[in-house]
């Protein structure tokens, strides 16, 4: 591992600007109460969240006898969105007031979103607004689990008035979110838009497992543009990080990691190549998180083939007895070689 | 040390420009970790995915394989695992593997037995005959996760049995059985506090503290809300929940300070909270969507009340973390 003086030499970077950054960093980290206690604080905000659009409901349903939402609602929605921004703002991002003008905010954006929705009879109007929403999100907050919310009702929206519409190519076209998604994370902006990258990473392959357990339309789960579009991405992401290993490993590696990429991903549906890409894209990072997504993402999928209607059991049977021996080869292999290595 | 973070932190700052972030971000990746998660990666997926075939194959032609074949294969599956575990040491992680492969195997003879001869058990026999087989291996295992396999069907044993035995015969209500299976996960985070107190370092890895601590709370939890909003009960869910969150509180606070687990004490403890006070709310005010004044009414004393119980456990959530994280390992 890398000290701060060895980092800042290599890569040319002011010491003394740096230190205040990684100190700054540490003193926010301390200050963070542990995940668990903010999963504890989150659920009591989010209740507290959902209390308060039952209230403002009742207040205006019933109070006022509003008889369904129009622009009028869009207003107090907007408002309750901008005062959970504006309060969340002066906060840092942790602890029970920060996650209750999360969940504010997120009501708020929710409501003005569904209100512009109803009142034009439009999900891509609803889409637009919670675009909008998403877009003052990520230019005025650094609230990560807000960005993440606000595209994702953007995303969930935009997909919802697609499929209303009967857009071609949806799964395709939402394959594209994979590369996308991916570039910003191994090229990112100052501002900080992983939350909404994880939203484009997650798309493709959220929609076809929300198709494989609901049937929303036909082709949403298997397609081979959007295979190729995963496969690509994958591919992309074992190169760059071939390309770090020295050049006696390097073909070796690569060739064996794509050779196990078509292995594991060509019989599974292509949501199940972009959660490979997403393990890709953590173990090149070196980011836990995306690995745990990833992760759960391919057993999902693992599971559902099962269901999978386009082969027979046996042939089923077979692709993955053959991908496991394959991978349990591999482990073999790699294992054998660090033993080979440690007494060489 | 630097770690991702601080490199997402510098980049934010500016200090990285973009096209070099990946680079600076190798330099702070932690390869042998990575390296033993891909090797992990592999191992658990190769696995999986060659059980998930043999599951599909059997699938395919089960119907068509004679009772003879059924039992070779599952029973010669499960020799050559127990032989595999002896072979590779049942201390050792490869043999414990085995040993749980073993353990699986053997709820699914029992259920080819049943299968084969029609036997008519009910599901409960079928758990506790697996229960009782695998205790041995259980024992001899030295295995945190074999013990946790042990519990899991265990518990499924005494739910089938509560459920076809004890509620219709009228000695245990529904909630009653529910309650009772998350006391099998008190009674094994006694134990394995009592057997680390004593001495037994294989349990002492904090994860299997927190997933009975977690896994007993939320099994007693949903009983005892159940029970506030449907008072028709004895009361017995009501008091293993108050003991459990006593008894943890206590113990996760002060004996074994251990601040994740005294945050799942205290989190179920203002769920149950929340219950309560809907409850109430409901009984005195009512949430009825047809009246405008106690609808309203109900929905701000929700707010106020969800804001003082997580605020009051915030608050308390803070006090507790410096104590008790100068103390903890």
């Amino acid at each position: 591992m890398i000290d701060l003086r060895q980092f800042c030499s290599s890569f040319g970077i002011d010491e003394a600007a740096a230190r205040q950054t990684v100190d700054g960093e540490a003193e926010d980290a301390a200050l963070a109460p542990p995940w668990y206690v903010q999963v504890v604080l989150g659920i009591g905000a989010w209740i507290t969240g959902v209390a308060i659009v039952v209230f403002v409901g009742a207040l205006l349903f019933l109070g006022f006898d509003y008889d369904e939402p129009d622009l009028g609602t869009a207003i107090i929605g907007a408002l309750l969105f901008a005062a959970g921004l504006v309060l969340g703002r002066q906060r840092p991002p942790f602890g029970f007031m920060a996650q209750f003008y999360c969940a504010l905010a997120a009501a708020g954006l929710s409501i003005a979103a569904a209100s512009i929705g109803l009142e034009q009879r439009s999900l891509a109007a609803a889409a637009a607004a919670a675009a909008i929403g998403a877009f003052i999100v990520i230019a005025g907050s650094r609230d990560a689990l807000l960005q993440f919310l606000a595209s994702g009702l953007a995303a969930w929206l935009g997909i919802a008035s697609a499929l209303d519409g009967e857009v071609p190519y949806l799964i395709d076209i939402l394959a594209v979110g994979l590369p996308i998604g991916a570039s910003i994370y191994l090229h990112p902006p100052r501002r900080d838009l992983r939350p909404t990258a994880t939203v484009l990473l997650l798309m493709m392959p959220a929609l076809a497992i929300a198709d494989d357990l609901w049937f929303l339309d036909d082709g949403l789960s298997d397609s081979w543009p959007a295979r190729a579009i995963a496969m690509a991405a994958l591919f992309g992401l074992i190169w760059l990080h071939g390309r770090r290993l020295p050049p006696s490993d390097r073909v070796i590696a690569i060739v064996a990691l794509a050779l196990l990429a078509v292995a594991v991903g060509l019989p599974l549906p292509p949501g199940a190549t972009a959660a490979l890409a997403i393990m890709m894209l953590a173990f090149v990072l070196g980011s836990l998180p995306l690995a745990i997504t990833g992760t759960l993402i391919e057993i999902v999928f693992l599971w559902r083939f099962y269901y999978d209607l386009g082969a027979t059991l046996l042939t089923k049977s077979l692709w993955l007895m053959g991908v496991g021996v394959v991978l349990l080869a591999a482990y073999a292999l790699v294992l054998s070689s660090d033993r080979w290595r440690s007494r060489t | 040390m630097l770690t991702l973070r601080h490199i997402n932190a510098l980049r934010s700052a500016g200090l990285i420009p973009a096209a070099r972030y990946l680079d600076a971000a190798a330099a702070v990746r932690d390869a042998a970790f990575w390296r033993q998660w891909s090797l992990r990666a592999l191992l658990a997926f190769g696995v999986a995915h060659l059980l998930a075939g043999i599951v599909f194959f059997f699938a395919y032609n089960w119907a068509d394989l004679s009772d003879i074949a059924k039992f070779a294969i599952v029973e010669g599956a499960l020799v050559a695992t127990v032989i595999a575990a002896l072979l590779l040491g049942i201390d050792r992680l490869h043999g414990q593997v085995a040993m749980i492969g073993a353990s699986v195997l053997t709820g699914v003879l029992l259920a080819v037995i049943g299968q084969v001869y029609q036997t008519g058990a009910d599901a409960y026999q079928l758990f506790a005959a697996w229960t009782l087989l695998i205790l041995p291996w259980t024992l001899a295992s030295r295995s945190a996760a074999q013990w946790l396999l042990w519990l899991v069907v265990a518990g499924i044993a005494l739910a089938f049995y509560g459920e076809q035995v004890l509620v219709p015969e009228g000695l245990l209500t529904e909630m009653e059985v529910a309650a009772s299976v998350g006391l099998i996960g008190a009674a094994a985070l006694i134990s394995r506090e009592l057997a680390v107190l004593a001495g037994q370092a294989w349990l002492g890895g904090r994860w299997t503290r927190l997933v009975l601590a977690f896994a007993t709370l939320a099994l007693l939890f949903w009983p005892a809300a159940a029970i506030v909003f449907d008072w028709d009960s004895r009361g017995i869910e009501l008091i293993c929940f108050v003991v459990a969150v006593g008894a943890g509180g206590s113990v996760y606070c002060r004996r074994l300070p251990d601040y994740a687990a005294a945050t799942f004490v205290i989190g179920f403890a203002a769920l149950f909270l929340i219950a309560v006070g809907l409850r109430l709310i409901d009984e005195t005010v009512g949430f009825e969507w047809d009246e405008a004044v106690p609808m309203i009414t109900s929905a701000g004393v929700t707010i106020l009340w969800s804001v003082l119980v997580f605020g009051v456990a915030a608050k308390l959530m803070r006090s507790l973390r410096l104590g008790i994280e100068q103390v903890a390992p």
